[in-house]
């Protein structure tokens, strides 16, 4: 196994990944379709080639930042999540069912470790002061967009809802994922997830109301 | 403006507040750092996490059998000897007179 992870493993990640990245930032955005070679990944890792992994990691290491980084809206504490999160699904590829797609996996591994993070932070009352006003932190700089009034405001409204409204609305109106995706990841039922996002729509329209209101629908 | 409508205009603005860092060099040491962490050799706890486990598991699916078992055979026996007085009155005799429990 050893020789496999030193050997070629990883050796023609980088300027391959890049090229990748570049590529895929759209096609990671778009519902999981069968992909045979990430099929082939899958297959190759769990046969013990680790080097196979890169595909996965950088088919899918954007959008895991990104979900981690709205959870917990940090830019370490979601690239410590996004390798947790990566290291723990090739710990526990065997239990994985070959066939399935891996982006569902790999996207419920790295919610539950983000909301694990929040609920750390509430048990503590010290660092819920630091962190409950993602606004005032230097992380927030790190969105490109906030530089736009438009998305600066849709972004604080976001974050002004309730705790897991604030999940819901931000998997399903910034990452685009569907309801009952968004159930697979936060194991709440497609139910919980509608009432959620139902109760996050009606708040966003009154605080978003004047950006909206001068449409011509 | 509808809610649908109102919700779908939202959903495509707020799309650009992805985080999505433009600097490479991000993405890389993450790789890198991804790729350390699944060469790192599995330490002693987490072997034992490993074994621990499946082997909690199953100890704790027979101490729950074991439990059922024990009630339902104590069940059994507790109507069994009620079953048994019942059916081997009781009789005592003081002073001559004698005393029946059954009745």
């Amino acid at each position: 196994m050893s020789a496999v992870l030193e050997g070629r493993a990883f050796a023609p990640l980088m300027p391959a990944a890049r090229l990748m990245f570049a590529v895929q930032s759209e096609v990671d955005r778009t519902p999981t379709e069968a992909d045979p070679n990430e099929q082939r990944a899958i297959a190759a890792v769990k046969s013990g080639d680790a080097g196979s992994y890169d595909y996965l990691v950088s088919k899918y290491m954007k959008r895991v930042v990104s979900i981690a980084w709205g959870i917990v809206r940090n830019a370490d504490d979601a690239e410590d999540l996004a390798q947790e999160a990566f290291v723990k699904a090739y710990q526990t590829i065997e239990r994985f069912k070959s066939g399935e797609p891996f982006g569902p996996w790999i996207y419920r591994i790295v919610t539950n470790l983000a909301l694990d993070v929040l609920k750390h932070r509430h048990r503590f009352r010290h660092e819920e002061l630091t962190d409950s006003h993602p606004a005032a932190r230097g992380d927030r700089a790190d969105l490109a967009a906030v530089s736009n009034q438009l998305a600066s405001r849709i972004d604080a409204a976001i974050q002004s809802l309730p705790e897991m409204q604030r999940i819901v609305a931000r998997l399903f109106l910034v990452e685009h994922f569907e309801h009952a995706e968004i159930a697979g990841m936060t194991q709440l039922s497609e139910g919980t997830v509608r009432s959620h996002l139902s109760l996050a729509r009606a708040k966003l329209r009154e605080r978003l109301a004047d950006l909206y209101e001068g449409g011509n629908d | 403006m509808t809610d649908e409508k109102f919700f779908e205009r939202l959903r495509d603005d707020a799309a650009r507040l992805r985080y999505e860092p433009k600097d490479a060099f991000v993405w890389t040491r993450l790789a890198a750092r991804i790729r350390e962490g699944i060469r790192r050799p599995v330490d002693l706890p987490q072997m034992l996490a490993r074994w621990f486990r499946p082997i909690a598991a199953s100890f704790l699916l027979l101490a729950a059998g074991a439990a059922v078992t024990v009630s339902w055979v104590e069940r059994a026996q507790s109507a069994y000897a009620v079953e048994s007085i019942a059916s081997h009155p009781v009789e005592i005799t003081v002073d001559g007179d004698t005393f029946s429990l059954t009745e």
